[in-house]
């Protein structure tokens, strides 16, 4: 990039949901003996994904540089909420009923689907006079389980493969992990990126915290990274209440 | 002569009354018109407007059915198309027309300003009215996406004027907004700049003393940020204006994506910045990288302009045009008033709502 053009900036940000079928267990401390999807940990983020996307729209400085997809997985992985601007109201669908949570094709996805959003991303907000830039994408892995496919453990090569495509070479992306409780430390450390002193963006949470209230706090936590890291261009990010982030050497 | 008691249109080949009742208001308003300084001469003012007051209507009537152009009180055409009044907000309130040329201070010898919760701006001259002399503009705009979060602005701007050396020093400053403390990281670099600036000898070479000047500067924001015990970074662009034969000798370096412009004969032409050099909206900054990139000496001619800004502002101007550029090329071939300038600082783009801290001199 040099003086002779002005550069509109825009962030790519994915919000990437882990619906396997632990996913869709009902909450033990509610007390309920029916089963309300509701009452789920995957219920509770479909009900407060939307609302937090909703939030950072009113913002007329997010809505003009953020644009947001949501990426669900299981067997598969699906799109939930197309890659687009805030600004516009766009359909969030229901995800689909599945059992695994194949790591390695969700992050394969990402890579694959990554070109085609910029393009889309950089066709919609074209301006004569501007040259529209994309930063490095922003992924929120959020998740409660390990990699699990077809019947059996995910070897970590397998899906690492993918994570390395997509943190290195031409996208770049940052990745922050958030694991609900059930997810795997190593796997959660190894998923997200960091800075050079090695402090990745990797949380966990106590297994003493609500779900629901985690739910609550992990939405609150991706809503306050994406306006605080859209203002200064850097992705930070805060631990979320009742998590904290895990801590190792890079070669422990 | 037309009989006005008749009915419009009646008493056969006689001028209808519509027609004539018009040229009677006219008679009358031009008339006021005329009559009006002479009435504000001899009797009150209180006398003069409720004259004004009751022709009024009659008059903006009239002046709805006259062409575009044409002139009410000389009664002639002035051979242009009406244009539209702009800048309507920058216009000062004149209760009396003044009879002297609009003054411009004396830039003072040492000036720092900052966005924090606020706008703020100034001007004034510097060196020789009879020989060459700048023309200072100095604005700071706390952002839009500061206000809407409730967040203060953390750009700076500062001006020092060195008599030893007859040289003009400016200075931007942004705080890096990843750290919430970093508009104090960026006044006090502003202002420790612009007094070693001050005290700078006549012999030393600027960009030999520039390279030292950010070196303490850095120590100095450095100690500052240790002793209150935060975290904070920003940015630091400067330049010094020698006033030689028919112009200025221009030196600039800099830390960070401020950058630094000039503008000759409505071309744009960068001297200083750093586009592309950091990751994401990363850059360099103080006290992190106390050594600055120095550029080039450059000679601007008299009616050049030299300009000083913070990404929030600088990030808009691009050497093969934009919006901005094209704009202020045209604005700026005289220099704006100072509230015109923070006008033009404060230009709305709804992409562009960083902090503006932005330093303009016009050579004369």
């Amino acid at each position: 990039m040099d003086a002779r053009s002005s550069t509109i900036r825009c962030y790519l940000i994915y919000v990437v949901l882990d619906t396997s079928e632990s996913m869709r267990r009902p909450n033990p401390r509610s007390g309920s003996t029916r089963h309300d999807p509701r009452n789920t940990p995957l219920g509770q983020f479909v009900r407060l994904i939307p609302r937090m996307l909703r939030d950072l729209a009113d913002n007329p400085i997010i809505n003009n540089v953020a644009a947001v997809s949501l990426v669900a997985f299981n067997d598969a992985p699906e799109i939930l909420r197309p890659m687009s601007s805030l600004r516009h109201a766009v359909n969030i669908a229901a995800p689909r009923v599945g059992y695994a949570t194949d790591y390695a094709a969700v992050l394969r996805f990402m890579v694959d689907q990554y070109p085609r959003d910029v393009r889309e991303v950089c066709l919609e907000r074209q301006r004569a006079d501007y040259v529209v830039q994309t930063a490095r994408p922003w992924v929120f892995f959020i998740t409660d389980g390990r990699p699990y496919a077809d019947g059996a453990d995910q070897p970590a090569e397998e899906w690492l493969t993918h994570r390395k495509q997509l943190v290195e070479g031409e996208i770049r992306a940052r990745v922050v992990a958030i694991g609900l409780p059930g997810a795997d430390e190593d796997v959660l450390w190894r998923l997200a990126t960091g800075n050079e002193r090695e402090m990745r963006n990797a949380f966990i949470a106590s297994r003493r915290t609500d779900p629901g209230e985690l739910a609550r706090s992990v939405v609150e936590a991706i809503g306050r990274s994406i306006s605080a890291s859209t203002r200064s261009g850097t992705l930070t990010i805060s631990p979320p209440a009742g998590m904290r982030r895990i801590v190792r050497s890079a070669h422990g | 002569m037309a009989d006005l008691s008749a009915p419009a249109g009646a008493g056969g080949g006689g001028i209808p009354t519509v027609i004539v009742i018009v040229i009677v208001l006219i008679v009358l308003v031009a008339g006021v018109r005329l009559a009006g300084p002479r009435l504000a001469g001899r009797r009150s003012r209180a006398a003069r407007a409720g004259v004004q007051w009751a022709f009024a209507p009659v008059a903006s009537t009239l002046r709805r059915w006259l062409p575009a152009g044409w002139d009410a009180r000389s009664g002639k055409s002035t051979g242009q198309a009406a244009k539209p009044q702009r800048d309507l907000l920058v216009r000062r309130l004149v209760l009396t027309p003044s009879r002297h040329a609009q003054l411009e201070p004396r830039l003072p010898r040492l000036a720092v300003i900052s966005s924090g919760w606020h706008n703020a701006f100034y001007h004034g001259s510097a060196g020789s009215p009879r020989g060459g002399h700048l023309m200072v503009r100095a604005a700071a705009v706390r952002g839009v996406a500061h206000a809407v979060n409730a967040e203060s602005g953390q750009d700076a701007v500062g001006t020092a004027w060195n008599e030893r050396r007859k040289a003009l020093f400016i200075v931007v400053a942004d705080g890096l907004g990843a750290l919430p403390r970093s508009g104090e990281a960026a006044r006090r670099a502003t202002n420790t700049a612009v007094k070693l600036y001050a005290a700078m000898d006549r012999s030393k070479d600027f960009h030999m003393f520039g390279r030292q000047l950010f070196h303490d500067v850095a120590s100095d924001v450095k100690k500052y940020i240790s002793a209150g015990r935060f975290d904070a970074a920003t940015t630091l662009v400067a330049a010094e204006m020698r006033l030689v034969q028919s112009g200025a000798v221009i030196s600039v370096c800099g830390v960070g994506d401020s950058e630094a412009w000039l503008l000759h004969d409505e071309q744009w032409r960068v001297l200083h910045h750093e586009r592309g050099q950091g990751e994401e909206n990363t850059t360099r900054q103080l006290p992190g990288y106390p050594k600055p990139l120095v550029s080039k000496r450059v000679r601007a001619p008299v009616g050049s302009v030299l300009l000083l800004a913070t990404d929030g502002f600088a990030a808009a101007l691009a050497s093969e045009g934009s919006p901005l550029t094209r704009e202020l090329a045209r604005r700026w071939r005289k220099t704006p008033s100072a509230m015109e300038f923070l006008a033009h600082v404060d230009f709305v783009e709804d992409v562009f709502t960083d902090d503006r801290a932005v330093v303009a001199v016009w050579i004369r």
